[in-house]
């Protein structure tokens, strides 16, 4: 199977090296970055890209070419399966959208890691996508390495999904862990959690829900044909728990999470109380997804939602399943 | 008749005879008494599951009206469940915002009772924060949906965020 890597970012490198690593039997013809590229139709040679690449941009490797960018290497149709793995985007997707459109309106099949452009354009991207006969996978967009959608569609095929309630951001959660173990207040395990690349320097889009949010809407779509958007979200975020609360609940048995619920009729994103032995109450990084659905009842799925190898792995399942 | 009843007394000494007491009063039969030693709630409560014989309906509904009066808690009659528990979280400035008048909100509904309150004051100007325990009657329809809503608009109201349980 040949793909072709867009973008050349943290994920795009996790992809890049597992491969080569684990030696699968994937052909990358192709790796973009930002107005450039690297290209053989034979196989680019991973081993050196890495070496190339291990503390400069992809702009600044060897081979690279000028002339090449990813909406010409796309145009090529020079790979099987194309890997979309630009910056997420809520407000208007792109470029990760443009390029996903491009890609299956060419009859080629998309797998991405980026929430912009499945978040606002879901209908629309599966619907070409099925009109050009191609399979569109965003495993790594919900969960990380944790299994939701696939486990959905694949192995509880069959079911009806009546609600699907979890913990899908792993800075949140380390933040109310440590406030919990700790005792310490928000900004300071924040400003920690930064320290340690845990927390982005900008930390709104986890600690307001935003990414929470857009991973329920992504459910909603997916799972419950809906044609939900962010602004359909009841989001609420967490800046506002102090350690007080979080050390009330603890010795009331529960613990603090942001949890995203999605039902037919239900789309939130908010701080609750959850009893400490129940499934969903994982601590850390770790993030957690309880599916109520008719036959199977419940299943409930725990793993690590972001990282550069962990979400380069749901990726490559996603490549591999194709 | 035969019912199994599973009841929430304080764990304290006495409590058994004066749950024992109403079914002797109505002439009825204790079959198995069960006392859940290792499910002591947080707020000291015990479960003790009751299997009893009684004439009729006259004869329960005079044994639950008798704990009703005695505030001893009856969760569920012949695996029926009477009340439905809802913890809520509160952070805000609780005190301030007239405390009392939040909680009358949720008893006022009248199937509904805040049963217990845990608040922890903040420091000087900054804000408080409380988990509540509120009792519904399970056979209110929607109750809980109801008492939620009530809830959710007094948070509104007085600028207090509200932490649902799952």
């Amino acid at each position: 199977m040949k793909i072709c890597i867009i973008g050349y970012g943290t994920v795009g490198r996790g992809v890049v090296e597992l491969i080569h690593k684990k030696k699968l039997d994937v052909t990358v013809v192709g790796v973009c970055g930002r107005n450039c590229g690297v290209y053989d139709e034979e196989g680019i040679d991973l081993g050196s890209l890495i070496d190339g690449t291990k503390d400069v941009g992809l702009d600044k490797y060897p081979g690279v070419r000028r002339d090449i960018d990813a909406n010409k290497m796309i145009d090529m149709k020079c790979a099987d399966v194309y890997v979309e793995l630009t910056p997420t985007n809520v407000v208007d997707g792109e470029p990760g959208y443009s390029f996903i459109r491009r890609i299956l309106a060419n009859g080629c099949h998309a797998v991405t890691s980026n929430k912009g452009p499945v978040v606002l354009y879901y209908n629309e991207l599966r619907k070409l996508a099925s009109a050009n006969n191609v399979k569109f996978l965003y495993e790594a967009t919900v969960g990380g390495a944790m299994p939701v959608l696939n486990l959905v569609r694949e192995n509880l095929r069959g079911n009806r999904v009546a609600s699907v309630r979890g913990i899908l951001n792993g800075t949140t959660n380390y933040i109310l862990t440590r406030m919990g173990s700790e005792g310490a207040g928000f900004s300071q395990i924040l400003k920690e959690a930064q320290e340690l690349g845990i927390a982005e320097k900008d930390p709104s889009y986890d600690v307001d829900g935003v990414d929470a949010a857009a991973k329920a809407v992504i459910i909603a779509n997916e799972f419950f044909s809906r044609d939900a958007h962010m602004e359909d979200v009841d989001v609420c975020g967490i800046t506002r728990i102090t350690p007080e609360f979080v050390s009330l609940a603890w010795k009331n048995g529960f613990s603090v999470k942001l949890i995203v619920e999605v039902g037919r009729d239900v789309l939130r994103v908010a701080p609750r109380l959850i009893e400490r032995n129940h499934p969903l109450c994982v601590d850390g990084v770790l993030n957690a997804v309880n599916i109520t659905v008719d036959m199977a009842r419940e299943v409930t799925v725990v793993g690590y939602g972001a990282g550069k190898y962990e979400t380069a792995g749901a990726v490559i399942s996603d490549i591999l399943s194709i | 008749m035969r019912l199994s009843m599973d009841v929430m007394p304080k764990d304290v000494p006495g409590e058994l005879v004066r749950i024992l007491q109403p079914i002797a009063r109505v002439g009825g039969n204790v079959i198995t008494v069960i006392h859940r030693r290792d499910e002591v709630s947080l707020r000291g409560n015990l479960p003790v599951h009751i299997v009893f014989e009684v004439e009729g309906k006259a004869q329960v509904d005079c044994i639950v009206d008798t704990y009703r009066a005695e505030n001893i808690r009856v969760v569920k009659i012949d695996e029926v469940k009477c009340f439905s528990e809802l913890v809520v979280g509160m952070i805000g400035h609780i005190v301030h915002t007239d405390l009392s008048e939040t909680i009358n909100s949720v008893d006022s509904l009248g199937f509904c009772k805040v049963s217990d309150m845990q608040i922890e004051m903040g420091n000087v100007k900054e804000e408080s924060c409380a988990i509540f325990r509120v009792d519904v009657d399970s056979s209110v329809a929607d109750g809980c949906k109801v008492v939620m809503s009530k809830i959710r608009e007094t948070g509104r109201k007085k600028n207090i965020m509200i932490v649902e349980s799952v």
